[in-house]
């Protein structure tokens, strides 16, 4: 697996992206809680629309990185969980290293403005 | 999950996917939309707030929606349904049954005729058994839907992509076949020039043999096309006759999980 290289045009894919991932880190979830998560985390700052969430979930799930699991909630009610696979830990951490890569590269054009 | 029944319902009319995977996805954003609800309820909003801002919150627009069709759809699927959302309507059915009946009455006759098989290429037998595996193959399927009447949705699509496979393939096979046999003609005929040309400079006669040879050819492979498209409509109409009833099973079991 190569370190992704964050460019502007995918920017807020990789994004929504890293922030799915980081938000199930430490445990498993579902749709709108980790949307939630976020916004609340960032105070607000990255928000969603929820419906938006979906596509990006089912994506990570088809390449493996997250695995969704439907439980049973209950006699007629089902929830799916997301959780992270040991890939997709594998793939996060390579997307920070990426992002870690591309603000470096911002900031050593954008710093030069406090001189 | 009532309440969210009319976005429920447009997820469910605008997402063109097989149902059980249709099915999964509005159950769990309706499982999403009851629980954020509940969780703007707790947070003190009164129901209509709630609703009104839950709503707003999944707001699924069409780039969405067209999004998790792309990650959920594979070609072969895009291609199965599409032949049966070409022809939904009455008039439109009854378009392809008269096309097809046209068809039929037209080379029938040419069919029956045992010179028919005599002059046609060796390729037509591999079609012909190709379209009869396929006809059997599709023979279980039959019996499911409308004899059984066995509409599990789990069941509902399994074997169908093999029906739809061997289509192609007979279709395929048909294509080959003509042009296998254009080149070979093509082949003798230079052959046969080449060779005269330099025994005997019988530049006539050559010429005559290719003439021949180009006839030869013509027939043999009229034929084969003719086999081969009217096993491809057969087999095309024996698959929208299964993808037809799969899309009403699948509507039908989407209705029963809106309703709940």
């Amino acid at each position: 697996m190569d370190i992704p290289l964050i460019e502007i045009s995918s920017l807020t894919k990789n994004c929504n992206e890293i922030l799915i991932l980081a938000v199930l880190v430490d445990t498993k979830k579902h749709g709108y809680q980790i949307a939630l998560e976020i916004e609340e985390r960032s105070h607000g700052l990255f928000k969603f629309n929820y419906g938006t969430l979906y596509p990006i979930l089912h994506k990570l799930e088809k390449e493996g990185f997250i695995k969704g699991t439907w439980k049973q909630e209950g006699p007629k009610r089902k929830r799916k969980y997301y959780n992270l696979t040991a890939k997709g830990k594998k793939y996060a951490k390579m997307q920070l290293t990426g992002w870690q890569k591309f603000y470096k590269e911002f900031f050593d054009i954008v710093g030069g403005i406090e001189k | 999950m009532k309440q969210f029944t009319s976005i429920l319902n447009r997820i469910n009319e605008r997402l063109e996917l097989p149902q059980p995977t249709k099915s999964r996805i509005i159950l769990e954003i309706g499982a999403d939309l009851q629980d954020l609800y509940q969780l703007y309820i707790s947070r003190g909003m009164n129901e209509q707030e709630a609703f009104q801002k839950a709503s707003e919150k999944y707001d699924l627009s069409d780039e969405t929606l067209d999004d998790l069709i792309r990650i959920h759809q594979s070609p072969l699927k895009k291609l199965m349904d599409r032949i049966t959302l070409q022809a939904r309507t009455r008039w439109e059915r009854v378009a392809f049954i008269t096309t097809l009946l046209i068809l039929v009455s037209i080379t029938s006759q040419a069919f029956l005729s045992t010179e028919f098989f005599m002059q046609a290429s060796k390729w037509i037998y591999p079609v012909l058994a190709i379209s009869m595996i396929t006809i059997l193959v599709s023979i279980p399927k039959f019996y499911q839907f409308y004899i059984k009447k066995d509409h599990r949705i789990k069941e509902v699509r399994h074997g169908l992509s093999l029906v739809v496979g061997l289509s192609m393939i007979n279709f395929a096979v048909g294509i080959l076949g003509f042009l296998i046999e254009l080149y070979a003609a093509g082949n003798n005929a230079l052959l046969f020039v080449s060779h005269l040309a330099f025994i005997s400079q019988a530049f006539d006669e050559s010429s005559g043999h290719t003439l021949k040879e180009i006839i030869s050819w013509m027939i043999k492979s009229s034929t084969l096309i003719m086999l081969t498209l009217m096993t491809t409509i057969f087999l095309a109409f024996v698959c929208y006759l299964l993808m037809n009833k799969v899309w009403k099973i699948e509507q039908a079991e989407a209705s029963i999980l809106l309703t709940n």
